[in-house]
């Protein structure tokens, strides 16, 4: 459990505009619900 | 969509307790812009076309057996009825989702990692999570 958090934030992803981020950014400021989905659609 | 729609029904409360909500979904960006415009979401939306974020927070799988379970097999008419349609799958059928609360210092206030396609989070818990948190 220790090593979720940086694994995740290490993580360079894309938005939906297809714009790549560091995953860690979203929670680096102020807490994250992060809502993983099963798929799109 | 459905959990969408669920959180949408509770993000004041998440705001007003300091956090944001970001979806992460399997696809490419494309498949991402056209959920977003679906279910209206206004958040961030982040796309793992390779399932990395999934691997990394242990996500599940669904296994075949799982799909015959009448539970599922309820629930998955309910939504129907509630006008949440199924349409055909973008990203990895398999793949179960999850819900992961994190904070600054990359702290874990609440992991659940969805047991079934119908298992989700109770937003209860993840608001407990939420105002609970030391500052």
């Amino acid at each position: 459990m220790t090593e979720t958090a940086p694994a995740l934030a290490a993580l360079l992803l894309p938005d939906d505009a297809g714009t790549p981020g560091r995953l860690g950014d979203l929670w680096r400021d102020r807490p994250v619900v992060l809502s993983f989905l099963r798929h799109f659609g | 969509m459905r959990r969408v729609a669920a959180i949408a029904k509770r993000l004041d409360e998440i705001h007003a307790a300091g956090a944001e909500v970001a979806l992460v979904g399997v696809g490419t960006p494309e498949q991402a812009r056209a959920f977003r415009i679906l279910t209206g979401w206004k958040g961030p939306l982040v796309t793992d076309p390779e399932r990395r974020a999934y691997a990394a927070a242990d996500l599940r799988k669904l296994s075949v057996w799982s799909l015959l379970s009448p539970r599922l097999i309820r629930n998955a008419m309910k939504a129907r009825k509630e006008g949440f349609r199924q349409t055909k799958t973008k990203g990895d059928p398999w793949q179960l989702g999850g819900t992961l609360v994190l904070s600054p210092g990359d702290r874990v206030l609440l992991a659940w990692r969805n047991a079934s396609a119908d298992d989700e989070a109770p937003l209860d818990d993840v608001l407990t999570a939420l105002r609970g948190r030391a500052t």
